[in-house]
C-alpha cells in the first residue's frame, strides 16, 4: 500500500507548495505595487537602480544583439541564395529579431547578468540583517529596496530588448550586405514591406515587458525571502536564473501562440 | 475536588493580577511590558509565561545562556515576532493592536543595535548614521552633516566619516551602528549582543558609551548579553533568563549574592548545574519524563 | 539635486532605448507610412490565391499602395479586395486593369494594375471592373493533366 500512498502524497505536497508560493508571490507584488508611489516620488532611489540594472547590462546587449544579428545573416543569406530569395533577407532576419529572438535572448541575458545580481544582493542584506535594521529604523524595505530595484527592471527590460532588436537588424545587415554583397535597398525595403507595426513591432514590444515584469518579480522575491546564510543565498540565485528562464521560455510559447495564431 | 480546584483558579487569578495593579500604580515609569508572554517555534517552547518590566531611563540587561530566547524579546519589543501568548505593551501602547503605519511610527522612538551591526554595505558611515535622518527628517544637508559629525564625534569616529563600513574594523563599525541607533535621539535603545567579538578594550569603549548615551541623552536602554563582567559593570537592572521565564531580576549586586543556584551558576560561569551542559531535544526530554 | 556620472549614463541608456522603440516601429514596423492621405478603391476577383492584406500594389513595378482589407461578397461569392492607393497617384484611368501576380516563382503575391485609356479617373470608393484572379498552380496542373487525358482518350 505505500508504495502506491506516497507517491500520491509527494504529489499532494508538490501541489500545495506550488499553490501557497504562487500564493505569496502574488501578495508580494502586491505589496510591491502599492510601495510603487516611493520610487515616483525619489528619482535618486530609481536613477541608482536604472544604473545597476540598466546601463550595467547595456554592454553585453549590445554585443549579444549585434552577433545574434550577424549568425542570422550569415545563415540565412547562404540558404536563401540556394533559392534564389536573398532579397526577402532583411525580412527573415527582422521578423525573426522582432517577434521572438529580441526579446527572448534580451530576457534570457538581463535574468543572468541583472536579476541574479538583484537576487544576489538582497539576499545578502537579508542575511547580514540590513533589510531587519531598515524596519527597525521604521524605514520599510518593500518601499526603500525592492519597488526601485522592480520598477527600474520592469523599465528597463523593453529598452534593452528594442536596443537589441535594433543591433541584430544592423547586424544581419553588416554581414548580409557589406560582407555577402546583398542589396542595402532591397534589405531594409523588404523589411518594410514585411514587416507590421501592430502585429510585429507592438507584439514584440508586449513579450519584452510581460518578461521583465515577471521575471525581475522572481528575482526580488527570492532574494527577500532567501535563507539568512550564504548556502541560501547563492542556491537563491541559482534558482532565479532556472526559474526565469524556465518561465521566459513557456511564457513565449503562450504569448506567441495567443498573438500570431 | 472542586473546592480545591476553586482555590487554585483563585490563587491563579491573584498571581495574573498582581502584576497588572503593579504596572497600573507605575504606568508612567515603566516605559516597556511584557507581560506573560509565550512564544515558541513549532512544538519548542521558548518562553513559557514571561514578565519583564523595563523602568524608563534605566539600563536593563537581560542576560542568560545562548539559544533562551534574549534575542527574541528585543523582537517583541520592537514588533518584529509576535508572541503567541501574552501582552507586550511599549510606551503604553499594545504592540499587538497596532496597524503597521502605527508600528512603524512607534519603531521611530526606536533605535536598535543589531549583533552583527548591519550597516548599510553600499552607502559610507556617514551616510549610514544619516540613514534614518533622511528618511524621516526634512532637515537641511547642513543640519543632517552637524547631527551626524556630532555623535560620530562621541563615538569618535569623526574621521572615519568618509570610509565605508567595509574598510572598518569590527570594534569600529560596531561603534558606527551604536551612533546609527542614537541619531534619532529615540526613547528606546536596543542592543542585541554588544560586547560579542570585541577585543577587551573595543568592550570597554562600548560599555561606557552605553552609560554614557544613556545618561546624556535621557534614554531607556535595553542590552542583551551574556557577559557577565561588563552587565554588571553597567546596568541599574539585570533580568536572568532561563527555561522560558525570568529566573531572577535585581540590580547586579543582588543578583551577584543571589543563593539561587541556576542565577548563581550563571553568574560565576560552571559548566554544568541546574542548566544542563548536555543539549537535550523536546523528544529527549518528554522520553525522559515517561 | 546634484547630477553626476550615473545620471548621464542612466540618461543616455533611456534616450538609447526609446530611440531604438521609435525606429523600430518607424523604419522597419513601417508605422505612420501607410496611413498616408490617398483614396480606397475595391476590385472583385474569382480567386485571390495567396493574397494577404498589406500586401503591396503595384503599377509597371513600382508600389504605388497596399492592400487593407479582404472579404467575400455573399451574393457572387467573389473576393472583394479593398486597397488604398497612396495620395501621390491620382490619375489613374477608370478602366485600369487589376491582376493578381507573383513575384518570382514562389514569392508573394501582390496586386499588379494595368491602366486603361479613359479620361476618367479612379476616386475614393470606385471599383476596378476588369480583374483576372490568382494563377493557382495547383489548377493550371490539374486543367493540364485533363487536357492531358482528354487527348489521349
Amino acid at each position: 500500500m505505500k508504495f502506491l500512498v506516497t507517491p500520491i502524497q509527494k504529489l499532494g505536497a508538490t501541489v500545495i507548495d506550488l499553490v501557497y508560493s504562487l500564493g505569496s508571490i502574488g501578495l508580494f507584488f502586491y505589496r510591491i505595487l502599492s510601495a510603487l508611489m516611493t520610487p515616483i516620488l525619489r528619482p535618486a532611489l530609481l536613477f541608482t537602480q536604472l544604473y545597476m540594472i540598466g546601463v550595467k547590462t547595456l554592454i553585453i546587449i549590445l554585443v549579444s544583439g549585434l552577433f545574434v544579428g550577424m549568425v542570422l545573416g550569415l545563415q540565412f543569406y547562404t540558404n536563401l541564395v540556394d533559392f534564389g530569395a536573398e532579397s526577402q533577407l532583411g525580412l527573415l532576419v527582422a521578423l525573426t529579431l522582432v517577434r521572438e529572438l529580441g526579446p527572448v535572448l534580451t530576457a534570457l541575458l538581463f535574468a543572468g547578468r541583472a536579476c541574479s545580481a538583484l537576487t544576489a544582493e538582497i539576499g545578502l542584506m537579508r542575511a547580514t540583517e540590513q533589510l531587519d535594521a531598515m524596519e527597525m529604523m521604521a524605514v520599510d524595505p518593500i518601499k526603500r529596496v525592492i519597488a526601485p530595484r522592480y520598477l527600474a527592471g520592469f523599465i528597463s527590460m523593453p529598452l534593452l530588448a528594442a536596443i537589441f532588436t535594433l543591433m541584430g537588424i544592423y547586424g544581419g545587415h553588416l554581414v548580409g550586405v557589406s560582407v555577402l554583397g546583398g542589396d542595402s535597398g532591397i534589405y531594409w525595403s523588404a523589411m518594410q514591406n514585411g514587416v507590421d507595426f501592430y502585429d510585429d513591432v507592438l507584439n514584440g514590444f508586449i513579450k519584452s515587458i510581460v518578461f521583465g515584469a515577471v521575471i525581475t518579480l522572481i528575482a526580488v522575491y527570492q532574494g527577500y525571502y532567501s535563507p539568512r546564510n550564504s548556502e541560501g543565498v547563492s542556491s537563491a540565485t541559482t534558482r532565479t536564473v532556472v526559474v526565469s528562464s524556465l518561465l521566459i521560455l513557456s511564457l513565449d510559447f503562450l504569448l506567441t501562440s495567443l498573438m500570431f495564431s | 475536588m472542586s473546592e480545591i480546584q476553586k482555590t487554585s483558579s483563585n490563587q491563579d487569578n491573584t498571581d495574573l493580577d498582581k502584576p497588572e495593579l503593579d504596572n497600573a500604580g507605575k504606568a508612567s515609569k515603566n516605559i516597556v511590558a511584557i507581560k506573560d508572554v509565550s512564544f515558541g517555534y513549532g512544538p519548542r517552547l521558548v518562553h513559557s509565561g514571561l514578565n519583564i518590566d523595563i523602568e524608563r531611563g534605566s539600563i536593563t540587561t537581560i542576560m542568560g545562556p545562548s539559544g533562551c530566547g534574549k534575542s527574541t524579546v528585543l523582537g517583541f519589543i520592537g514588533g518584529r515576532i509576535s508572541p503567541q501568548k501574552g501582552q507586550v505593551i511599549v510606551d503604553s501602547k499594545d504592540i499587538a493592536s497596532l496597524n503597521n503605519t502605527a508600528l512603524y511610527e512607534l519603531r521611530k522612538s526606536m533605535g536598535m543595535m543589531f549583533q552583527h551591526n548591519a550597516l548599510l554595505t553600499d552607502i559610507t558611515v556617514f551616510e549610514n548614521v544619516a540613514f534614518p535622518l533622511r528618511e524621516h527628517t526634512n532637515k537641511t544637508e547642513q543640519e543632517i552633516a552637524d547631527m551626524v559629525l556630532d555623535k560620530l564625534e562621541h563615538v569618535g569616529l569623526r574621521e572615519a566619516a568618509d570610509l565605508y563600513p567595509e574598510e572598518c574594523s569590527g570594534g569600529m563599525q560596531r561603534r558606527v551602528a551604536l551612533a546609527r541607533a542614537i541619531v534619532m535621539e529615540p526613547a528606546i535603545v536596543m542592543y542585541d549582543e554588544p560586547f560579542t567579538g570585541l577585543d577587551p578594550i573595543s568592550k570597554g569603549i562600548i560599555t561606557q558609551l552605553i552609560a554614557e548615551m544613556n545618561e546624556r541623552l535621557n534614554i531607556t536602554s535595553i542590552v542583551v548579553t551574556h557577559d557577565v563582567p561588563e552587565a554588571c559593570e553597567v546596568s541599574d537592572q539585570i533580568i536572568v533568563l532561563a527555561g522560558g521565564k525570568a529566573l531572577g531580576k535585581g540590580s547586579p549586586e543582588e543578583l551577584m549574592s543571589s543563593d539561587d543556584p541556576a542565577i548563581k551558576q550563571f553568574m560565576t560561569g560552571a559548566p554544568d548545574g541546574p542548566v544542563a551542559y548536555h543539549y537535550r531535544s523536546q523528544s529527549n526530554e518528554s522520553e525522559g519524563g515517561h | 539635486m546634484k547630477y553626476g556620472v550615473k545620471e548621464f549614463w542612466v540618461g543616455l541608456f533611456v534616450l538609447a532605448g526609446i530611440l531604438a522603440m521609435v525606429v523600430l516601429s518607424l523604419r522597419v514596423g513601417n508605422l505612420g507610412s501607410q496611413d498616408s492621405d490617398g483614396y480606397k478603391v475595391s476590385a472583385k476577383f474569382q480567386d485571390i490565391g495567396g493574397l494577404t492584406a498589406k500586401s503591396p500594389v503595384r503599377m509597371a513595378g513600382v508600389t504605388i499602395g497596399r492592400v487593407t482589407d479582404i472579404s467575400i461578397d455573399s451574393n457572387d461569392y467573389e473576393a472583394v479586395v479593398n486597397m488604398q492607393i497612396f495620395g501621390e497617384h491620382k490619375n489613374l484611368p477608370i478602366d485600369t486593369s487589376a491582376t493578381i501576380l507573383t513575384s518570382g516563382l514562389l514569392g508573394s503575391q501582390f496586386i499588379g494594375l494595368e491602366p486603361g485609356g479613359d479620361e476618367e479617373y479612379l476616386t475614393e470608393g470606385s471599383q476596378i471592373e476588369y480583374t483576372q484572379p490568382a494563377l493557382v498552380l495547383e489548377k493550371l496542373i490539374g486543367r493540364f493533366i485533363t487536357s492531358f487525358s482528354n487527348k489521349k482518350e
